[in-house]
């Protein structure tokens, strides 16, 4: 394999990591060898490889994993809240849904927190950063029929209903509540 | 060894020890990633710690259409260069003494002050580049890894660690660099 400047200067940090395979291994010291260019770029890397950084220490690394399993507000699957919303007694389909939907937010942002309330707070499917087809799929699940279909998947203000204005304004603690609750209600085969 | 993934579904099924493992097989790296940032032990602690929870919360979330490794530097870099913004610094603020414009040759220094060199160095780079050579140099991430965490293409991603990898060389050169023996 024969690699030109460009390419030996793009494979220099899997070069030093030890990434590369045989062949390619081969090619590179061959070239670097010849090419004093491409040997000084090698010299700029191992010169940053040897700047540390410092280490907390074995307290802190082993304190981490507990001290963030601790804090973090479980997250729950959203083929959890789909399961419960397919057994769930009739009413409770749309509160499933929506709060699927509310749930999804935060992990379909972007990671920029929870979904601000206070802006619109109400969600509804449609809104979710997910393929439109997943969407409509995960409303044809969790609808008991056509016309709740379409009203998840329907952004417009006069659907707002009583359940999605309680549901935006919950905390994460009341949501998770609500899907353990919604969780024990599909468990025990809703008797609506 | 357990992949990532299995791991995400046992911990989503409810085993805590499973959330405990993923965070022990990365955080050292996230850590490093993290000072290289910020070049603040008690920062890059507190990044990381952060950098675990956002993962960790939303990992229901997960798709699993990027790998976790590269999902998890993304939340690093986002809360990293948020952090940065938030406290009005500059991703390559620099002591600009510290750099040596005497040009006393790097040679002649002790160690320590080499390294810091060559630190000040890498943050005279601008975000970009500097982001680019840190993901590719120091963690191994491949151009196609860096390009997703990164949020750009694979062209991009070469061309700011190109550039990079030249203005460190010419920094280096600048105060003086000469390889070692
Ligand atoms: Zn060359």
């Amino acid at each position: 394999m024969l690699l030109d400047h460009e390419q030996v200067r793009t494979l220099l940090p899997d070069y030093l990591n030890g990434s590369l395979g045989h062949e390619a291994r081969t090619s590179m010291a061959e070239h670097l060898a010849a090419c004093e260019e491409c040997s000084a770029e090698l010299a700029v890397l191992e010169e940053l490889a040897g700047v540390n950084v410092p280490d907390p220490g074995d307290l802190f690394w082993a304190a981490l994993p507990k001290r963030i399993v601790a804090q973090v507000e479980r997250p729950v699957p959203w083929w959890k809240g789909l399961l419960a919303a397919i057994m769930r007694p009739a009413p409770l389909a749309a509160v499933a849904a929506l709060l699927l939907a509310v749930m999804l937010v935060p992990f379909a942002t972007h990671y920029v927190g929870p979904p601000d309330r206070k802006e619109g707070g109400i969600l509804s499917l449609e809104q979710i950063d997910l393929p439109k087809q997943q969407v409509q799929e995960i409303a044809r699940t969790v609808a008991t029929s056509d016309q709740e279909v379409s009203a998840l998947l329907d952004t417009d203000e006069n659907s707002t209903s009583e359940y999605q204005q309680v549901i935006a304004s919950l905390s994460a603690d009341e949501l998770d509540e609500l899907v353990q609750e919604l969780q024990k209600t599909g468990n025990s085969g809703g008797d609506a | 060894m357990t992949d990532d993934i299995a791991l995400i579904q046992r911990y989503l099924a409810g085993e805590e020890n499973a959330a405990e493992e993923l965070v022990m097989r990365y955080q050292k790296q996230l850590y490093a990633f993290l000072y290289r940032m910020t070049r603040d032990m008690e920062e890059a602690k507190d990044l990381t710690q952060k950098t675990f929870l956002k993962a960790m919360q939303g990992l229901g979330g997960f798709r699993g259409d990027a790998s976790f490794k590269t999902w998890l530097y993304q939340i690093a870099l986002n809360t990293g260069l948020n952090h940065l913004k938030e406290s009005r610094r500059e991703m390559f603020d620099i002591d600009e003494t510290a750099l040596g414009s005497n040009g006393d040759p790097l040679d002649g220094l002790i160690e320590e002050e080499r390294k810091q060199r060559i630190r000040n160095a890498l943050h005279r780079l601008p975000e970009r580049q500097r982001t680019a050579v840190v993901l590719r140099a120091y963690d191994g991430l491949s151009c196609q890894e860096t390009a997703k965490v990164m949020g750009c293409s694979e062209g991009a991603v070469k061309a700011h660690y190109h550039l990079g990898v030249k203005k460190l060389r010419k920094y280096m050169e600048e105060c003086g660099y000469a390889a070692r023996p």
